[in-house]
């Protein structure tokens, strides 16, 4: 019962803090402009992540397999302020996953390249909260990205390749907050994704059929993960 | 409710007026725990099913500067769980964690008694982990996992002074981007023997890293804080 009310206090808390980040976008009012019209923008964020594993059967010690696995997924945006309150700008966001597991007993490896890039256009409108550095904004963007997977099974000296690339669309909607210093314009910001629609489609090929997929997001609780993002601000000279 | 955490928020983001609620030289140890327990008995032929957990977190500090405090921390974690249909008995201890942090805290008093806090820490932990797979009720296979981490992270939260001596402290962003672990495993499958009747097992050891700038605001911990060194 106890734990039950805990879990629920906690939604119900979570909910009221969106609402709460939400009402302050829209009910505070003066906006003093901080980062003024004309001014450029830099952004980017990184994540990776990965292992590397050995394992072998005691009883077997020929029955060993060492795997790798290394991701990395940075993402570049640059942006202008055409009004004092709105961004328009272009983010760039690449993927790359290298797997791999050889099987020393029979000499198999099989090692897997994905990559993928998106070409995000996003609108950015800015709120300012009073005269302090901090502002809230909501984000939105669309656009398409490509994704390209090589496999490679090698057994002995003779590789198998298989290609296989498709396109996807995606469309979502993030809000945010901003730290901006206004001396040097270095700013940290946070963003979640409470709202998106991403349409996969990969056309038919090699005698794959084509497949269509769409999902939606949509989440009314405060969200569970928040992507931090170190950017620039260049303010034009005046 | 809504109304109070909006104001509260907006005198979060707009308040400029600093009070110090805190002074260099206070010692304090502040703890949080956080139990579950779950418990099913059936008649007849139905399993039986137990599943419990905690976490522990002890923490002991002292204010350099007014707003600035520093200290170490020992973090604790169990989870058990048992289905009694499963053949064999996979093992019950699924979790087993113990941690040590160094940390420090850095505050930024909102009105009188309301402080917010960030707390970067730095922690060393050891994990016994197993994992298993059950098909039709029988036993595939069981790993145990022992390994060590070094992580870095950053919380941050609200800490309530009820009086001179007594705080509570709510935490509510928790931000755990670096992390680097060793682990050795060992599995054992049931299903699948050696001539001579013994289960077919695999040793193995990696590396595992990361690094994710995600902030998650998955739960929100409450801790008692009691002060103590200064009058």
């Amino acid at each position: 019962m106890y734990i039950a009310l805990v879990k629920l206090t906690t939604t119900v808390m979570r909910k009221l803090l969106l609402f709460a980040l939400l009402g302050t976008w829209f009910l505070v009012g003066n906006a003093f402009g901080q980062i003024q019209k004309g001014a450029c923008y830099l952004g980017g964020t990184i994540s990776f992540d990965g292992e590397t594993s050995r394992s072998e059967e005691p009883a077997d010690p020929l029955n060993s397999a060492r795997t790798r696995r290394h991701t990395i997924a940075p993402e570049i945006q640059f942006g202008k302020m055409i009004g004092d309150r709105t961004m328009m700008g272009l983010g760039v966001r690449y993927n790359v996953t290298y797997n791999r597991t050889k099987y020393d007993e029979n000499d198999l490896a099989n090692s897997q390249l994905s990559q993928g890039i998106a070409l995000l256009p996003f609108i950015r409108q800015y709120k300012s909260l009073g005269s302090s550095n901090w502002s809230v904004f909501l984000h939105g963007e669309l656009g398409p990205q490509y994704q390209w997977i090589r496999t490679t099974n090698i057994q002995g000296s003779t590789p198998v390749n298989e290609y296989r690339d498709f396109w996807q669309y995606g469309v979502s909607i993030k809000p945010g907050i901003a730290y901006v210093s206004k001396k040097n314009g270095w700013a940290i910001e946070g963003y979640a994704d409470i709202l998106s629609l991403n349409a996969n489609y990969v056309p038919f090929k090699n005698d794959a059929p084509s497949v269509f997929t769409l999902n939606t997001g949509i989440a009314t609780a405060f969200p569970n993960v928040i992507t931090l993002r170190v950017a620039k601000y260049i303010f034009p000279k005046n | 409710m809504r109304n109070s955490i909006l104001t509260f928020l907006l005198l979060v983001l707009l308040n400029h007026i600093a009070t110090a609620q805190f002074q260099a030289g206070e010692s304090f140890i502040s703890g949080s725990f956080y139990n579950n327990l779950n418990n099913v008995r059936q008649k007849g032929s139905e399993p039986n099913t137990n599943a419990y957990n905690h976490y522990i977190n002890i923490s002991l500090g002292k204010f350099t500067k007014d707003n600035r405090a520093t200290g170490w921390g020992l973090t604790h974690s169990l989870n058990i769980q048992s289905n009694s249909y499963y053949k064999p008995d996979p093992n019950t201890l699924g979790e087993l964690s113990l941690g040590v942090e160094r940390f420090a805290e850095f505050y930024k008093s909102v009105g009188e008694k309301f402080a917010l806090y960030a707390r970067p820490a730095l922690n060393l932990g050891y994990q016994f982990k197993t994992n298993n797979a059950v098909n039709n009720n029988e036993l595939v296979y069981e790993s145990k996992i022992n390994s060590i981490n070094l992580s870095a992270g950053i919380s941050a939260g609200v800490i309530w002074r009820l009086s001179p001596k007594w705080a509570v402290e709510g935490g509510f962003a928790f931000l755990n981007p670096i992390s680097i672990s060793y682990g050795f495993t060992t599995t054992e499958y049931f299903q699948n023997k050696y001539p001579n009747g013994e289960n077919v097992k695999y040793e193995g050891h990696g590396i595992n890293y990361f690094f994710s700038p995600n902030i998650s605001s998955g739960s929100i911990g409450l801790g008692l804080r009691y002060f103590y060194g200064l009058k």
